[in-house]
């Protein structure tokens, strides 16, 4: 019983979501259990597998084909009666398994967010730019955008890069 | 009885002479204030518009900006003689007075004594033309509802109509501009957010027109020991085929963003090193930014500042910072973010006819 409720931690342990009173229990666990120390090791070997695995990008036309093949099978069950008790196990089962080809296609991606960071973008250069661009609306309000320019990254970037 | 007659047609001559000045003192009483009947909203925007930047005037503006709890207050003395030449001197805060914003011509600069620092560009802000003030009033009609409030109301000592600018889709902000009725200069400002909230005031606490001013205070000489930083002009295309033309492969230029937001100019700038697209869509008065970066990048935020939406089925996320909504997701060989004050659902609408 005891061992059951480690294994099902074992994944959560994995991704280093167990806080650290849970984590030294399952560690604990593990030395002592071959089994639960062998699926530990397997699922290690999964997740570094997926790691090493390119960043794949969505297919543009996988969501439209996902619903238009939900639809037919809409319009196959309104059409044909017989096919009515068992159109629905079909589409289930088809959304399932799309669903678990869509999990499994996305996972690798967001393992791979995690280790190797995107390069980032800074919220305030964006809003600089929208600011300053607004300075030749007509209409805009000088008063206001003057205010948003007094400590704008600009001053803040230039005197940093200014001091000895 | 010759005399008696006399004497009462004299009288009735003074008498008519008093009625006639009764008569004509309120007439010109009332020549000397603005009417009094209400302007038409539009007609007011005209006039503030044909009138923007025009009107000489020396005061000191008071802007108080507020976002949730904190609310801060600019004070900047202002001397402006004519069109595009400009002298600004910051007040208040502390940490940044006595920074002056000087505009002679094209040349712009801002000069801060504190930190020894000046920065100048050259900008070609052109007045507006007949046919672009017909274009931004057609879109303002589309896109707000315009009200003038009866009776003109006394600011810093002008007669000012209070004009309501009210937006027909509530997803963007609502102004209060107090217009003078003389010459359409506004001398004051307030901006309400979609919850109702006043978010920004821009006030004129004193006035005067037509102001004697000496020319040489807009000739700006940096102090000696100041480093001076050279800005690349802002160089905007305002034709969309001509933007759509020189664009790279990987841009996503479309001309109609919906719910009022039409193209309004595109410039180059340069965002992480790259060489990148800035567009500018605005309905009239409000506007809103479509930054794109070739590459993937992601927005620089804590974490639990971050909500996360969807795009076309791609992955984006939404942060809020100093009142503004940056949504940012990444389209095929670029990053798009979209920066703007208007709400999260109009947003994601117009986001999916880019891309």
């Amino acid at each position: 019983m005891e061992c059951e409720h480690f294994n099902n931690q074992l994944s959560a342990y994995a991704d280093g979501l167990l806080n650290a009173k849970e984590s030294s229990r399952v560690e604990m666990h593990v030395r002592h259990c071959h089994r639960c120390a062998k699926d530990l090791q397997e699922l290690q070997k999964v997740k570094a597998l997926l790691r090493t695995l390119p960043e794949p990008e969505a297919d543009a036309f996988f969501w439209p084909s996902v619903y238009s093949r939900v639809r037919q099978h809409r319009v196959r069950n309104h059409y044909k009666p017989v096919a009515h008790l068992i159109a629905p196990h079909v589409a289930w089962s088809t959304l399932v398994a799309i669903l678990l080809v869509g999990f499994v296609t996305f996972t690798p991606s967001r393992i791979n967010i995690a280790n190797n960071p995107v390069p980032t973008l800074d919220p305030d250069t964006l809003i600089t730019l929208h600011a300053t661009s607004r300075v030749v609306t007509p209409l805009a309000d000088s008063g206001e955008l003057r205010t948003i320019f007094m400590d704008t990254n600009d001053w803040n970037q230039i005197n940093q890069t200014s001091q000895p | 009885m010759k005399n008696k007659n006399n004497i009462l047609e004299n009288r009735l001559s003074v008498k008519s002479f008093i009625a006639i000045l009764l008569c004509i003192c309120p007439m010109i009483a009332h020549g000397a204030s603005p009417k009094k009947t209400p302007p038409n909203g539009l007609n007011l925007l005209r006039k503030v518009l044909v009138n923007d930047s025009m009107v000489p005037y020396e005061g000191r503006q008071m802007v108080e900006l507020s976002s949730g709890r904190h609310t801060e207050a600019t004070i900047t003395q202002e001397i402006h003689p004519r069109y595009n030449y400009d002298y600004i001197r910051y007040v208040m805060p502390a940490r940044v007075a006595n920074r002056v914003i000087i505009n002679e011509g094209n040349l712009h600069w801002e000069y801060d004594p504190k930190l020894h620092l000046a920065i100048r560009h050259f900008s070609e802000r052109e007045k507006p033309a007949p046919s672009q003030i017909a274009y931004i009033l057609h879109l303002i009609k589309l896109n707000y509802f315009l009200k003038v409030h009866p009776r003109p109301v006394n600011v810093v000592g002008r007669a000012c109509w209070i004009l309501e600018i009210d937006p027909k889709l509530k997803d963007r902000y609502r102004r209060v501009w107090w217009v003078d009725g003389a010459n359409g200069f506004v001398l004051r400002r307030d901006i309400y957010n979609t919850s109702g909230e006043m978010i920004s005031s821009s006030s004129y606490t004193s006035i005067r027109y037509h102001p004697k001013v000496k020319m040489a205070l807009f000739h700006f000489t940096p102090p000696q020991g100041t480093r001076v930083i050279t800005k690349a002009p802002l160089k905007l295309l305002h034709n969309f085929h001509e933007t759509v033309k020189t664009a790279p492969k990987w841009a996503h230029i479309p001309q109609v963003l919906g719910d009022g937001f039409v193209f309004q100019s595109a410039q180059y700038v340069e965002v992480k090193k790259l060489r990148s697209l800035h567009l500018q869509y605005f309905d009239g008065i409000c506007t809103l930014s479509v930054i794109q970066v070739p590459g993937k990048f992601n927005l620089q935020s804590r974490k639990h500042d971050v909500i996360p939406v969807s795009v076309n089925g791609r992955r984006g996320v939404l942060v809020e910072k100093s009142g503004y909504r940056i949504l940012s997701w990444y389209g095929f060989d670029c990053t798009i973010s979209m920066v703007g004050e208007i709400t999260l659902h109009s947003m994601l609408t117009m986001a999916h006819k880019i891309f």
